[in-house]
């Protein structure tokens, strides 16, 4: 479970993770987190992502193209996902280094 | 499967309900996305009660028909209004003949208490009745403490409706207070 323990499971963390390659509406944020995560994001749990983000001024949605609608992060989703990232990027160092030190 | 997007609050489905119908489109129909909509619906509910910065209590149904609703108010008041127009006709303004004919409709409609009460109560109701289709209330976090602000869309037909139903029961129950204590002097 070591990505639970990590919390970058998150279907939020993912969602912004996927909007830094660029806009993207539901079916593209699910299959692109789908390629990169492995995980295969539910509707309900996508869309309840979303709408938690947007609430939080992390995504904000562009015009919608037919039915479907893209997003796009805003500054302040950069700078969240920029810091979330540094913090999981020093914990996968730590732990790398502590298992190289541990294996040697 | 679109079914169960009516699972989520209306809010929700006017904000994402299009484009989750065009998500469900290309899916298959499986078990678990069914359980993952019914998941995100308990979520979305949740968060529409306590955990959104913004949540809007509307009228319902009663709200786009206010017309029926002032109706069905006045429908609902109308055996007070009858009851209170004649007895005011009869003993107040002493129409002649008035009081040998109102008498017995007057004892056959007050003839248990329970028929009082409804007579009491039937204005409130329809002041509510009225009412209902006219209000919304907005709940809303500002700079991190949540304020009430309530809306009342002018209607003249429900406020008409509304200040009728209030001086009926105003004027019914200063009537029974009167003489309930003319009978305890």
């Amino acid at each position: 479970m070591p990505d639970a323990i990590l919390g970058s499971n998150d279907p939020r963390l993912l969602v912004l993770i996927s909007l830094a390659g660029g806009p993207r509406h539901g079916h593209a944020i699910m299959l692109d987190v789908a390629g990169f995560a492995g995980l295969q994001l539910g509707p309900g749990t996508l869309y309840g992502a979303i709408g938690r983000l947007e609430d939080d001024g992390l995504i904000e949605p562009l015009t919608a193209v037919g039915r479907r609608r893209p997003y796009r992060l805003t500054a302040p989703g950069r700078e969240a996902l920029t810091d979330r990232v540094r913090q999981l990027g020093r914990a996968i160092d730590t732990g790398a280094r502590r298992l190289r030190r541990a294996a040697s | 499967m679109r079914w169960l997007l009516r699972l989520y609050p209306r809010s929700w489905r006017a904000r994402y309900g299009v484009e989750l119908e065009a998500l469900l489109d290309e899916l298959p129909r499986t078990p678990s996305v069914a359980i993952d909509l019914l998941r995100g619906a308990v979520v979305a509910h949740i968060n529409s009660i306590g955990g959104s910065r913004h949540m809007t209590v509307e009228p319902g149904p009663l709200g786009r028909h206010p017309t029926i609703a002032a109706l069905g108010a006045l429908l609902v008041t109308t055996p007070t209004l009858l009851f209170v127009g004649g007895s005011l006709l009869a003993y107040q303004l002493g129409l002649p003949g008035m009081v040998a004919w109102w008498e017995p409709i007057s004892a056959a409609m007050t003839a248990s208490r329970l028929a009082d009460l409804a007579l009491l109560g039937a204005p409130a109701v329809a002041v509510l009745l009225a009412v209902a289709p006219l209000v919304r209330v907005e709940f809303g976090a500002a700079t991190g403490e949540w304020r009430a602000a309530v809306h009342l869309r002018p209607r003249p037909a429900n406020l008409l409706v509304v200040l009728v139903a209030a001086a009926l029961g105003a004027v019914l129950a200063l009537h029974i207070a009167a003489e309930f204590l003319l009978e305890g002097s």
